[in-house]
């Protein structure tokens, strides 16, 4: 069997990047398996994509030509778990006052083991 | 629209993680890094007990290593080589496809379209980026773009020749076939000549994802 590495190979063979940052693959991951375990129905994930889509085709898109396709998605996801009561604005708040301070506290530990 | 055409709002993606989403009245999201929110999301889920690590891997590594073109150059390869497997592949892809150990994903039909040479196919998700992920994996970044998704529903030949660099034929007629949640498609391309001697796992290896989408053809080699 010829080891497939020529045009219609898995993305990252051919040198293309199927997630180009960390958080994108965790974004979309965490959607995709809470829809297998029933959390939500694809369709409900989609019809708030397809919102989000819009109103950025509208707002950011219209005025700056930026478009990021992971930003929106996460956007989607957070709306949606809100929506179903999954999670609260305050838990993700203080979840990410936790994840920044716990940055915060690794670079400086990191500067500290360096110095 | 009078937005620039640029291949670098891709590229612009994924620096833009520092810049908020704009807030609007009820938005329920936060002014804050989009890595830290999608960190913090993974730790909550986590928390509750909804998610694991693993499972979140499980699907990352899937489509960063198991799920691509590659697959549905196999079933090209197939259709190309064995009309009956095409036939089959016609009348119901999600069937055919498991002869490849392609697994269908809950409520959704997948659908071969086939080239000819009247009539070509092209693929689309006009409202977010609905695309056969069981064959091709996940979208390239301008699939999901609002140009490709617009225009090439608005002026498929045109854009076809001016992003794509492929002039499709005056004769052939082009479909355009847009996706959605139910129903996704894929492309059959016209087998190029001078591969009759080729083995199927010859032409796998010619069959482009691009070809797949619909977006060119696969050229004789």
């Amino acid at each position: 069997m010829l080891d497939v590495s020529g045009p219609a190979a898995v993305p990252r063979k051919n040198g293309e990047l199927v997630f180009e940052t960390p958080w994108e693959s965790r974004a979309f991951g965490i959607a995709v398996a809470l829809s297998e375990r029933g959390a939500f129905d694809w369709e409900e994930f989609r019809k708030e994509l397809i919102s989000e889509i819009k109103e950025t085709e509208k707002g950011e898109f219209a005025r700056t030509g930026k478009w990021s396709y992971y930003d929106i998605w996460t956007a989607s996801l957070e709306k949606l778990l809100i929506a179903k009561g999954i999670i609260t604005r305050e838990e993700m708040k203080e979840g990410v006052t936790q994840v920044e301070a716990s940055w915060e506290h690794d670079e400086a530990t990191h500067h500290h083991n360096e110095s | 629209m009078t937005s620039e055409s640029s291949p670098h709002l891709e590229k612009a993606h994924s620096e833009s993680s520092s810049s908020p989403p704009p807030f609007s009245g009820t938005y329920p999201i936060l002014e804050s890094d989009i890595a830290a929110r999608v960190q913090a999301l993974e730790s909550i889920l986590l928390e509750k007990g909804l998610l694991s690590s693993d499972a979140i891997d499980r699907v990352v590594e899937a489509y960063e290593k198991d799920i691509g073109p590659m697959l549905g150059a196999r079933v090209v390869a197939r259709a190309w080589s064995d009309p009956k497997f095409r036939a089959r592949l016609l009348e119901n892809a999600v069937v055919a496809c498991k002869e490849f150990g392609i697994g269908g994903n809950q409520g959704e039909h997948l659908i071969a379209l086939e080239n000819t040479q009247k009539v070509h196919n092209v693929i689309v998700c006009t409202l977010c980026s609905c695309y056969p992920w069981t064959v091709l994996g996940l979208p390239p970044n301008w699939y999901k773009n609002p140009q490709y998704r617009s225009r090439i529903v608005i002026e498929p030949r045109k854009t076809l020749k001016e992003d794509f660099g492929y002039d499709v034929p005056e004769e052939k007629e082009i479909r355009v076939w847009d996706s959605s949640s139910e129903l996704r498609y894929f492309v059959i391309p016209e087998r190029p000549s001078g591969t009759e001697k080729f083995s199927e796992a010859e032409l796998a290896s010619i069959v482009t994802r691009e070809a797949m989408i619909g977006v060119s053809e696969v050229k004789k080699p």
